[in-house]
């Protein structure tokens, strides 16, 4: 059991991206995540040695998104039919990780305001509304912001990638 | 579904404001697109990677001036070599705290 509880706490960034990648709440995300971590310290003996590692968590966790997905209203809500496709086409480990360490160079490039967006949404958790009030703009002005930060983000992290050496 | 609004329906959904039609539309191109999957996984890479990015950026990034930690702690606690042990069980509240600070300027490092 030892031995796939490292392997997990070792690829938990992978496994962590894969889930918020079909479920954004970040907390929800998080739930997942411990499950995740306790049904595969449960199945422990079903993991090959040798074998993909990340594959055999993100099957489990995938199972567990889908779970959560059933006792929520529709809105907010993909289809299981994109889910499952989803899944099926999630970055491979190898490519996660180098989109993780593109994502850090990228975060360099912003300006300190558009960092401490970022440091609140995402390491305080704060709504829109939390965000705005501490920052002084409208909620809508804050979503906008974020969202044009996620995409020069996206668009920093694929050039990135297709100019490395 | 032009990518304006592929990206929009994204973004909504990321910030957990999908409706129901919007939810539904999305999932339709998501279904039938391996391009759209491919675009999908783009952007909901950097949603699902940015906290543990922001974790492990370092104090330069953050902050985009160049800190050691040192001098880091010199600047938050009061008296660094003391205090950082007594503020170890309120760390995290107090780097927040320190943290937000330097951020918005009210405190010079």
């Amino acid at each position: 059991m030892e031995h796939v509880q490292a392997l997990f706490i070792q690829h938990e960034g992978v496994i962590r991206a894969f889930i918020r990648g079909l479920l954004p709440s970040l907390d929800d995300a998080d739930d997942i995540l411990q499950e995740t971590f306790v049904t595969v310290s449960r199945k422990a003996d079903a993991f090959e040695a040798g074998t993909n590692f990340v594959a055999w968590a993100c099957s489990i966790a995938r199972i567990k998104v889908l779970e959560n997905y059933r006792v929520r209203t529709r809105a907010n809500a993909l289809s299981n039919a994109a889910l499952l496709a989803l899944a099926d086409d999630a970055p491979a480990a190898e490519v996660a990780r180098s989109r993780e360490a593109a994502l850090v160079r990228c975060i360099e490039k912003l300006a300190p305001r558009s960092r401490e967006l970022l440091w609140r949404r995402y390491l305080q958790r704060e709504s829109s509304d939390e965000m705005a009030s501490g920052l002084g703009i409208t909620p809508v002005a804050a979503r906008v912001a974020l969202s044009k930060i996620r995409a020069f983000l996206r668009d920093c992290v694929t050039f990135e990638l297709q100019n490395a050496v | 579904m032009d990518a304006a609004e592929f990206n929009a329906l994204v973004e909504e959904f990321f910030e957990e404001r999908l409706t129901e039609a919007g939810a539904a539309r999305l999932s339709a191109v998501l279904e039938t697109s391996s391009e759209a999957r491919a675009l999908y996984w783009e952007a909901a890479s950097v949603h699902g990677q940015l906290e543990y990015a922001l974790k492990h950026t370092s104090a330069v990034a953050l902050s985009g001036r160049a800190l050691s930690l040192g001098h880091f702690m010199k600047v938050c606690a009061p008296s660094p070599s003391g205090e950082i042990v007594r503020l170890t069980g309120r760390l995290r509240a107090w780097f927040q705290r320190c943290w937000n600070k330097i951020l918005k300027g009210s405190i010079s490092t």
